[in-house]
């Protein structure tokens, strides 16, 4: 439908263009269909949480709550207070993402740009921590942050995981990309390894920074067993501890759970909303060469 | 060393060999200097703690009181083990079920969304939000929906007059729910590095294709997917990485059941590490499973590396 | 374009800002709260899951003690379903709390790994005659005390009144339905698609609570020394086959075999007709039925050659690690003494373990003429039973019973064979 005028290829026959009006309209038709689909499962956790948790499971299937309530966001916000943990949540996320995002540009672009002995083993060290399953290195984890006296402040989250091999991997594809002439011209003009990181390297690094800051945040954002066991303290809670609260010893609230559940997706999706745009951009000159 | 030659976009310059000589003891200062705080944390917060489990793996430990040293024998046990072999069979299960049907339908999705289209940036965000949606969150979601008894799914199927299915009770019913969701999560993500792998495809080789009268099929089947092999086999990675590494949603969602069906390695060792208390045997199957995705992985490097060679 | 780059630029900012706001006025950058958990001089800390109402009568107890100790209690609540994986974390750093929350079946794996506080000679003289037998023996491990029983629960047949109408409802221990009789009126019962006769209470942790059948047909899962498998016995295959029988006839929903979801939700909607539930739910099942305009009733278990009821409820035990061993011993004195258990008990819905408190009618904020029955069906916990579910690997032996019996009740399994596997299991956690 829209497909018409705006690519500047060459000209088609009028019979190519109508094969491609269907094409694109079948295709439209296909993606919202698939949309929905996803979208069903989001639906179901809206209605969810905007029911009576006893109209949910007895009388006909409703697919529109026939009392919209309030009454499940307000159960969870007695019981617990979200607000302080949606503050502690983003405190860590939004540390824990800036810290992250730093290190990651900066272990890519040694290592994509440096020669060294030892490289080769480095970037492959760190490669493999991605495959070390963290709950089977908790236990350990913990007794070092233990003994650091980290245990109930939010560097017990943010440190451990600020240095992270997924990013840097990115990073490395990315930078692999900025062509070694605009680095040498730098260091002719005298500039040092820092200011050329900082005033070369990082204003050709956008869309790699969209994408990190996505990821990172999403990641320190959702997280759930490690902060469960060093945070100790009601007041430091992060959200995911809270909604593990709404499923008790005796019986879930299910729409506590779910309104919480959603509310909890939100910040998430506005940093996606924010970065989107260069999100494709990133990812395509990242990895993928 | 070999895959940091960038493609090229300028021509190579020739570099001047002496200066370059004097500057590499500098850079390497410079390069341990900047890589510093990332392998700080590294050592200390990951191989660390790897190294301990890899220690106590040759132990019998409830994690508390005292523990002895049992040498090999948390791994004589382990190739014994018939649960972990199941573990390490489902797992392998779950990887080749959600990785290609998450990266077909995903790669459908690019295609069609690589064109202009209106709406096109509502419905990407549509698509991926299930990948941004934390695990737990997704594995309550998925209970209370595949819910056998009063979940949506089979209500539904019920009042068109079908049969429930069997999704808690029935070993395929469980790993199905497992495999829809964990697809359901991963078909954004694969969408997006399919997009970005599909806007690097130069347009002049489709409308060669195009001129040479090649339809909608072969282009895709002959240019578009060789073309984006890069792509793939970094998902596939990624994919199966991911997957020997499941726990959240399989935790929560099937805890392991009906019997072993979706038992997986890691939530296996969470099992054996804090229910029945055997730390030991718990780091014996963690540092298995990191030598799975290890060996895994490594077949990958080479398999990449060969090809660029072939370039 | 432009438009973008500003937000972006601006969320840029805000992230700096926020981040910079957090750290002036947050405690969470702060290390000096770093101690955490740990046990100190001068404060009890407590680690402890609890529901709302739990967690209120755990508060006035501790405020009633730190009245007159001078001693503030720190409270850790922790979910339900992690409580234990940060307790075993803090223990492995030399951190533990001072005093936790722990199940019956749990103790015995602390007590063995010596992270336990031996309290025999701290609790005053005499303190553990005040208790029934099933509870002291729970809390013991070879002849020392690791812990008080704090409360305990059962579990009663909870019936939908509607659908039990023509059924005769046992009123008493003594005319409890018989194995056949409660087989027979569960059959007999009316079910619609989707819908069965009931429900028992033997997913994951609860897998024990099977263990009510053998013991009521008079066998047992351990040898009466407690160091090896009794379970592969005619009484034990007569159980296992008497229950494999309500899933392969369809009376209760095949979701609910050991590794399946909890049953009591089923019954709030009206899945099944029936459902063994302890009496810690009654808090959750009575709002149910009372909105849907239902109503419930509630009657004791089968019995066969004896009745036999499950240990549940929990203990608080205080840690090898304290600091403050007087302190905790004293707390868990007054916690478990006559007036503050039955203030918990009578708050939160549980029973209490105390032999004064078990003959007296304590004031139940919900269904206290169905908390009689509970009552009365928890004097069937027979310390034989007890001592079984509580010997130090019984967390093992339990996620072992958890699997073997599924492959009873889904795969169909002969009974026989599973009880042997099941014993093998057994012989080799034990040892």
């Amino acid at each position: 439908m829209t497909a018409a005028p705006r690519t500047g290829r060459a000209p088609r026959t009028g019979r190519s263009l109508q094969a491609g009006a269907g094409w694109a309209s079948w295709r439209a038709v296909g993606l919202v269909a698939g949309a929905l689909v996803m979208l069903f499962p989001l639906y179901w956790m809206v209605v969810t949480a905007f029911s009576d948790q006893g109209a949910l499971t007895s009388g006909p299937l409703r697919f529109f709550p026939e009392n919209p309530t309030l009454d499940g966001f307000r159960r969870a916000f007695t019981l617990l207070p979200f607000g302080q943990f949606f503050l502690n949540s983003a405190a860590i996320a939004l540390v824990a993402m800036a810290l992250s995002v730093t290190l990651n540009l900066l272990a890519g672009y040694v290592l994509a740009k440096y020669r060294f002995r030892g490289q080769q083993v480095v970037f492959i060290m760190i490669v493999s921590t991605l495959m070390i399953p963290v709950q089977v290195v908790m236990v350990p984890q913990f007794q070092l942050v233990a003994g650091l006296g980290w245990i109930n402040s939010y560097w017990a989250v943010i440190i451990p995981r600020a240095a992270e091999a997924f990013g840097i991997f990115l990073c490395r594809q990315f930078m692999l990309g900025i062509p070694d002439e605009v680095l040498e011209a730098a260091r002719l003009d005298g500039a040092g390894h820092l200011r050329i990181f900082w005033s070369v390297v990082l204003p050709m690094s956008k869309p790699l920074i969209a994408v990190l800051v996505i990821l990172t945040f999403m990641y320190r954002w959702n997280e759930f067993a490690w902060p469960l066991i060093v945070l100790n303290d009601q007041q430091l809670f992060t959200v995911p501890i809270g909604l593990s609260f709404l499923q008790g010893e005796y019986g879930t609230d299910y729409p506590a759970l779910m309104g919480m559940a959603l509310l909890s997706t939100l910040p998430v999706l506005v940093v996606f909303a924010l970065f989107q745009r260069q999100f494709v951009e990133g990812v395509a000159r990242s990895g993928l060469r | 060393m070999t895959t940091a030659a960038p493609a090229a976009v300028t021509a190579p310059v020739p570099r001047p060999d002496p200066p370059r000589r004097r500057r590499v003891s500098r850079d390497s200062l410079a390069a341990w200097g900047l890589l510093s705080p990332n392998l700080l944390v590294f050592g200390v917060f990951l191989f660390l703690p790897l190294l301990a489990t890899v220690w106590l793996s040759f132990y019998s430990s409830s994690g508390f009181g005292p523990r002895e040293f049992v040498g090999a024998d948390n791994y004589t046990e382990l190739f014994g083990d018939s649960t972990f072999w199941r573990a390490t069979a489902n797992t392998g299960l779950y990887a080749l079920l959600t990785v290609p049907v998450s990266l077909v339908i995903g790669l459908g999705i690019a295609l069609a969304m690589n064109k202009p289209l209106r709406g096109r940036g509502v419905l990407r965000a549509i698509y991926y939000v299930p990948y941004v949606i934390s695990g737990v969150v997704i594995a309550v979601a998925g209970r209370w929906i595949f819910n056998e008894n009063v979940g949506v799914i089979n209500r539904l199927l019920r009042s068109a007059g079908l049969d429930g299915v069997p999704w808690q009770s029935d070993a395929v019913g469980a790993m199905g729910s497992l495999v829809l969701i964990s697809i359901w999560t991963k078909i954004g993500f694969v969408m997006v590095v399919y997009l970005a792998g599909l806007q690097s495809i130069p347009k002049e080789y489709l409308e060669a294709a195009q001129t040479d009268g090649a339809g909608r099929w072969q282009r895709l089947r002959y240019v578009v997917v060789p073309l984006l092999k890069p792509t793939t086999i970094f998902l596939v990675v990624l994919g199966v990485i991911e997957s020997f590494q499941v726990f959240d949603i399989v935790y929560v969602l099937t805890g392991g059941g009906p019997g072993n069906a979706t038992e997986m390695l890691v939530t296996y060792a969470y099992a054996e590490g804090f229910d029945a208390r055997r730390q030991g045997y718990a780091a014996t199957i963690g540092v298995v499973t990191y030598l799975f995705i290890a060996v895994l992985t490594a077949l990958w490097y080479r398999r990449q590396r060969a090809q660029e060679a072939d370039l | 374009m432009i438009s973008s780059r500003l937000s972006r630029r601006g969320f840029l900012g805000a992230t700096a800002a926020g981040a910079l706001a957090l750290t002036g006025c947050g405690t969470g950058f702060a290390l000096q709260s770093g101690d955490g958990t740990g046990s100190t001089e001068g404060r009890l800390s407590f680690t402890l899951w609890a529901g709302e109402a739990e967690l209120a009568a755990f508060r006035t107890v501790a405020e009633r003690w730190t009245a007159t100790s001078g001693v503030p209690v720190v409270f850790n609540v922790v979910p339900f379903s992690e409580a234990l994986t940060g307790v075993d974390a803090n223990l492995a750093s030399n951190r533990g709390p001072d005093l936790f929350r722990v199940t019956y079946q749990d103790i015995g794996i602390y007590a063995a790994g010596g992270a336990l506080l031996d309290l025999t000679d701290l609790l005053p003289g005499g303190f553990l005659q005040g208790f029934g037998d099933a509870f002291v023996s729970a809390v013991q491990s070879e002849g020392r005390v690791y812990g008080v029983p704090h409360h305990t629960d059962t579990s009663l047949v909870l019936y939908d009144t509607e659908a039990l109408a023509g059924a005769r409802i046992p009123t008493s221990l003594d005319d409890a339905w018989t194995w056949e009789e409660f087989r027979s009126v569960a059959a007999g019962l009316p079910t619609a698609e989707a819908q069965f006769a009931f429900g028992v209470n033997w997913q994951l942790a609860g897998a024990y609570r099977w263990l009510n059948w053998v013991d009521q047909r008079g066998g047992r899962l351990l040898t009466d020394d407690l160091t090896g498998p009794a379970i592969d016995s005619a009484e034990g295959r007569d159980a296992l086959a008497f229950t494999q029988a309500f899933f392969t006839d369809g009376l209760v929903p095949p979701t609910t075999s050991t590794k399946g979801s909890y049953v009591d939700e089923l019954f709030t909607t009206g899945t099944i007709a029936m459902v063994f539930a302890g009496d810690f739910l009654l808090p959750t099942i009575d709002p149910a039925f009372v909105s849907a305009g239902r109503e419930y009733g509630a009657t004791f278990l089968p019995a066969d050659e004896r009745a036999s009821a499950d240990l549940g409820g929990n203990a608080v035990v205080a840690t090898a690690q304290s600091v403050n061993p007087e302190a905790a011993a004293d707390f868990l004195a007054f916690l478990s003494d006559d007036e503050q258990q039955a203030l918990f008990c009578e708050q939160a819905t549980v029973l209490p373990t105390r032999t004064a408190l078990l003959g007296q009618q304590l004031d139940y904020a919900v269904r206290p003429d169905l908390m009689e029955l509970f009552v009365e069906q928890a004097t069937t916990i027979t310390p034989e039973l007890s001592a079984q579910v509580t010997v130090p690997q019984f967390n093992a032996v339990n996620s072992s019973i958890v699997d073997r019996l599924e492959q009873a009740f889904l795969s169909g399994d002969d009974p026989g064979r599973v009880l042997a596997d099941l014993a093998e299991d057994i012989t080799g956690r034990l040892a």
